[in-house]
């Protein structure tokens, strides 16, 4: 597992220091806190009080960007890495073959929209991961404190939340149901996670913003499909769908073996299995390395948020349905079983890191062009159409002049507008977003030298 | 006719046996290119000559078919698509027959090769016989008239900056233009002329060593010219169509020097040496490909896929964890340990000691050298346009954009449906007729590394065929046709004398062959050259005594005459080449300068400005005409009657306007054509 771990550690180092953190409106959010000296709060998503807290007291330290915006990427990095290091050590003596469920849904589950830290979609089901296996695993007392712990930080994450709070109250009295000696506390866990899901859809229901509801429909799913999955990423998951498979029915296939072993050869019937599994898995990384390599063709993964719930869930479920359907002594496994499960995990973990540190690489190269027209442009506002190269990329999004101005520091002098730069009257304030005139005077970034270009163009 | 049966993995012959069937040949066991050593008394030297007399007449004849199809073109009558296809065929079918039959003697086959190979050369010269009418013919030309003016190499080419890197053919043409007096034109037809002839002696012999067929040799040489970028694009003046056929010359010594036989190996090497300096000095893609081929040759003599085999295999066995990772490693180790050990081993015993590893070598660290300390922008361009066709296939399997219709152009010209019908009955027959080849490759060659690497070719070419249809890839695919073709002939060739139509009368299945190859190689022309730029276009009028010249050219003529050379003119595509080679301007065309923007721009504001601040724009060019843009059709008289895929209309006048309401002085006008001086516009520094 050092292997493995030092795989996540290294791809979510390089991803924290390369700014993932602020693709998309990863920006707005450091901008917002940075600005207003307070966390950014969407959508009364409580948890970004946790996260944007380290960043703050940093700026108190430092202006220096390139040290906030390493804070600002490194606390999100934090949640997956020890969500993994949780799911780790509950399933690592009673079932650690159920591992290669959480580490397959780290590293394809939620993989498109790692780098983009800030997503409360991803936050919530990464968060969720260890619940679950708590729920299928024999419980002990620390254990309890993480999962309530972890439900509450979910709770104030995203709506997804709830449906994985459902999901849990679920596995949790099934569970109970299949083995007796648990049954009294999985019941009573089941109990808890229904009341959690009811509370919060309570509390949704009094809260939520028309962004919100506006996710939950057909025809937006369809579209973030067409978005977000259709071509390169919906192939890697056919082929990491058909790897599931058999490793699901690898333990099955050596029971086959064991039963008639004078008909079927153990090594004739075995190994082409491993090696549809090992093939399906490299395609699904190759394809998301060239997915990651390419910055065009990650342009609208931001949209794949709304389906990772939905593409998350296949993972949680076959751990469910190993556990009970094997039971824990199976799920320990043979020696074997789990050495192979093991080397999955470490495939599993190169792939990752090759896909966030390319991806990283990536974001780099798409950051510095736009860097490098911002210098280049003759004039302080530059409009997004001027930048050539913008409209392909990830860059092509509404979080365009938050990043602009964060990446010259808190004393900016030029800015990118999404619109036309002579329709825009600069007189009342700066547009940071639709929705976010910002006046020249309050806040925390000091814009005076971008006001005086800006008047001075004018 | 003699067949390899047996051969070790360097293509060596262990033993010569006639195949079961084959008529003998009196002339077939000649060594390579033995032209001169026949033996025969002069009436069998006169048989040698066999039909190739008759041919010769035949194609002479096709050629001025062909000719008057071009004149007709030129006059815009109709008809003249007609004769350019009755003279392709005329040129074709009677080699293709004569080549597929068994009986010709080896001398006329090698005859008939080099009379075929040349005579389509004279297509494409007689295409445009006044001048250099090609895009990239004009960044070469320039690049030898650079080296003309200045006597050194490395000149400044603001159009194609690579190309400057790359000085082996105009290295060649300026010193051919010193030595004998010639124009650069002329001297580039002689030097173009010269690399075809390399190309067809070097196919034969190479397929001759390989197959110790010259049946086969001859087919592949008459296949290898049905590649769609044959015909026009790698007979222009161009840096491609010298180098690749020195590869495969370097191809041929290599594999002549693998014989135990071969006199004097250290002279051949020291050969291969020089032709692979001298390719790795005159074009990026074709040496990478030389290297790729050469490495690929190296890796099967020395059985490296065993290796790789076994290599999965414990993979395979570490995945499904029944060794444990440091014991794999162990394993790599040893492996490595002891492929190295048997290569030494062979080296030991002389058994390998002409192997292609030496080559290989040799042509990587020469490349390596030459991108790392000459030419690394090379990656930059390579990779940009290897990077486009990337993501082209990854968007159209995203389904993020809609595939490329075949036979369409980027203009919207729908080519004609018997085009569609030969281009893909071409593919067809290709595809039917390659797992001949490769049964043949599989049953009789499968030994010879070097004949598996073109079998690998073979295959690839069908591969490339799907990147077709992807928009930004398409060029990519039409591009290694060329490279990928020497692969596909020659499996081709082995699978065309291999088939046997025992049932049928004796004339069908030459008939047969003779029809497939025409119509492979009618579907090659459609495949790589529009098809109406296949005939020549107007680019002077004789009117008395006085030569009148495009719009464009009489600019440039102007431009020199009035303003001198060494300016940084902008222009589009079209009209920025012909400043570049007929007025020495610096010439700044397309989008990597932003001209592109700046000449469409409705209006001049910050972003034109900067543009031209930042670039220091002397001068601009800007021509009313939408074909002008065009950098394929741009350099001719514009046709007074609608022609398909020819965009005779004109831009908005803001395109003009714009650089009117300015404030800046016209200083040319020819109607169409108008060159403005930006002198008070550039006067600024550029704005941060």
């Amino acid at each position: 597992m050092k292997l493995y771990f030092g795989s996540i550690v290294s791809a979510l180092v390089v991803a924290a220091l390369s700014g993932g953190a602020l693709l998309w409106d990863g920006s707005y959010y450091l901008y917002s806190t940075l600005d207003t000296q307070a966390p950014f709060l969407p959508n009364n998503r409580y948890i970004a009080v946790v996260l944007e807290t380290p960043v703050l007291l940093a700026f108190k330290v430092t202006n220096n960007i390139a040290i906030l915006k390493a804070v600002f990427g490194l606390t999100y990095a934090l949640v997956p890495l020890i969500s993994l290091l949780l799911c780790w050590l509950i399933v690592r003596r009673s079932a650690p073959a159920l591992f290669v469920w959480a580490a397959l849904g780290f590293g394809f589950g939620t993989l498109m929209l790692q780098l983009h830290f800030i997503a409360e979609a991803t936050l919530s089901v990464q968060l969720m991961w260890p619940v679950v296996l708590a729920a299928l695993t024999p419980p002990r007392w620390w254990v309890r404190g993480v999962v309530i712990l972890l439900s509450v930080a979910a709770f104030f994450s995203h709506p997804f939340a709830l449906a994985l709070f459902a999901v849990v109250a679920g596995l949790a009295a099934v569970i109970g149901w299949r083995y007796r000696e648990q049954r009294l506390e999985k019941w009573l866990w089941a109990a808890g996670f229904v009341a959690l899901a009811v509370v919060g859809l309570l509390r949704f229901s009094g809260i939520h913003t028309n962004y919100e509801t506006d996710q939950i429909s057909w025809q937006i799913l369809l579209l973030h499909y067409q978005l977000a999955l259709q071509g390169v990423p919906i192939l890697a998951f056919s082929a990491v769908a058909l790897a599931l498979v058999v490793l699901y029915a690898m333990p099955y296939v050596r029971r086959v073996k064991l039963r008639w072993p004078l008909q079927l050869d153990g090594a004739s019937l075995v190994m082409p299995l491993y090696a549809i599994e090992l093939l399906c898995l490299a395609a699904a990384g190759a394809l998301f390395v060239l997915w990651a390599s390419i910055p065009e063709l990650w342009a609208d993964a931001l949209d794949y948020r709304t389906w990772v719930l939905f593409m998350s869930l296949p993972f949680m479920g076959m751990a469910g349905l190993e556990s009970l359907v094997r039971g824990p002594e199976r799920t320990q496994g043979p020696q074997l079983e789990w050495k192979h499960r093991a080397r999955t995990v470490q495939v599993v973990g190169v792939v990752f890191a090759l896909v966030i540190v390319l991806q990283s690489l990536s974001w780099i190269q798409v950051t510095n062009q736009l860097q490098a027209a911002i210098d280049q442009s003759p004039g302080a506002c530059v409009s997004m159409s001027a930048l050539s190269d913008v409209p392909h990329t990830a860059l092509s999004h509404w979080s365009l002049t938050p990043y602009s101005i964060i990446l010259q520091g808190t004393v900016p002098s030029k800015v990118v507008l999404n619109g036309d730069c002579a329709a825009v009257n600069f007189t009342k304030g700066l547009p940071v977003a639709a929705w976010d005139l910002r006046p020249w005077t309050t806040g925390a970034f000091d814009m005076h030298v971008l006001f005086q270009n800006l008047a001075a163009k004018s | 006719m003699s067949v390899r049966k047996r051969t070790d993995l360097m293509g060596i012959p262990a033993e010569r046996a006639p195949r079961a069937g084959a008529r003998p040949s009196k002339t077939d066991a000649a060594g390579p290119l033995a032209l001169g050593r026949t033996q025969a008394s002069s009436r069998d030297e006169l048989a040698a000559w066999g039909l190739m007399p008759a041919l010769a007449a035949v194609s002479a004849l096709a050629l001025l078919v062909i000719a008057a199809g071009n004149y007709l073109a030129r006059a815009g009558a109709p008809g003249a698509e007609l004769l350019f296809w009755l003279g392709i065929v005329l040129i074709i079918a009677p080699f293709a027959a004569r080549l597929a039959s068994e009986r010709p003697s080896r001398q006329e086959r090698l005859r008939l090769a080099v009379w075929l190979g040349m005579a389509l050369y004279v297509v494409k010269v007689m295409n445009s016989p006044n001048g250099f009418t090609y895009a990239d013919e004009f960044m070469h030309w320039h690049n030898v008239n650079q080296i003309l003016s200045t006597q050194t190499l490395f000149g400044q080419n603001l159009v194609l900056p690579i190309s400057a890197l790359y000085p082996g053919l105009p290295s060649v043409t300026a010193s051919l233009v010193s030595l004998g007096g010639l124009s650069v034109f002329w001297a580039g037809i002689l030097v173009i002329a010269a690399a075809r002839l390399v190309m067809i002696l070097a196919l034969f012999w190479l397929a001759e060593q390989l197959s110790q067929s010259p049946r086969v040799a001859g087919l592949t040489v008459l296949i290898y010219a049905a590649n769609p970028n044959f015909l026009f694009f790698d007979a222009q003046f161009s840096y491609e169509s010298l180098a690749l056929p020195l590869v495969v010359l370097v191809l041929a010594v290599a594999h002549y020097r693998l014989n135990p036989k071969t006199r004097q190996p250290v002279v051949l090497t020291l050969v291969a040496f020089v032709i692979i300096g001298a390719v790795v000095i005159t074009h990026h893609l074709s040496s990478y490909f030389m290297v790729a081929v050469l490495l690929a040759w190296t890796l099967l003599v020395a059985r490296f896929h065993l290796v790789v085999i076994n290599g999965a295999r414990t993979t395979l066995r570490w995945y499904a964890g029944e060794i444990t990772g440091s014991a794999a490693w162990r394993w790599a180790l040893q492996a490595t340990r002891n492929f190295v050990h048997r290569r030494e081993q062979t080296r030991v015993n002389h058994e390998s000691s002409r192997d292609p590893s030496g080559l290989m070598f040799f042509a990587l660290i020469l490349t390596l050298i030459w991108l790392a300390f000459v030419a690394s922008s090379t990656v930059g361009y390579v990779g940009t346009v290897l990077g486009r066709a990337v993501v082209s296939v990854f968007r159209l399997i995203a389904a993020e954009e809609t595939g490329r219709t075949l036979f369409v152009s980027t203009s919207g010209y729908v080519a004609p449906v018997w085009e569609h019908i030969i281009g893909l009955g071409s593919i067809v027959i290709i595809v039917v007729a390659l797992p001949f080849g490769l049964v043949a490759v599989w049953r009789r060659y499968r030994r010879n590394a070097l004949v598996l690497v073109l079998a690998l070719m073979a295959i690839a070419y069908l591969g490339m065929l799907g990147l077709r249809f992807a928009p930004a890839a398409w060029e990519t695919s039409n591009r290694a046709s060329e490279f990928l073709y020497i692969g596909l002939a020659f499996v081709l060739a082995l699978g065309v004398t291999d088939i046997r139509l025992r049932k049928a009368a004796s004339w069908i299945g030459p008939a047969a062959v003779t029809i497939g190859l025409t119509w492979v190689f009618c579907g090659g022309i459609v495949a790589g050259w529009p098809e109406n730029l296949r005939l020549a276009r107007v680019d002077q009028v004789a009117v008395g005594d006085r030569i009148l010249q495009p719009q464009e050219t009489t600019a440039a003529v102007w431009m020199l005459a009035n303003i001198g050379p060494g300016h940084v003119v902008a222009a589009d595509d079209s009209n920025g080449r012909v400043l570049l080679t007929q007025a020495h301007e610096d010439a700044l065309v397309g989008r990597n300068y932003s001209i592109d923007d700046l000449l469409s721009a409705p209006s001049l504001d910050h972003y034109e400005l900067y543009t031209i601040q930042r670039f220091q724009l002397e001068y601009i060019l800007v021509d009313q005409r939408r074909i002008s843009s065009d950098n394929m059709r741009g350099y001719f008289f514009v046709p007074t009657r609608p022609v398909a895929g020819w965009d005779v209309g004109l831009y908005d006048l803001d395109r003009l306007a714009k650089f009117e309401s300015a404030a800046i002085d016209r200083i040319f006008d020819s109607g169409d054509i108008a060159i403005y001086n930006l002198e008070t516009l550039r006067s600024g520094q550029p704005a941060n």
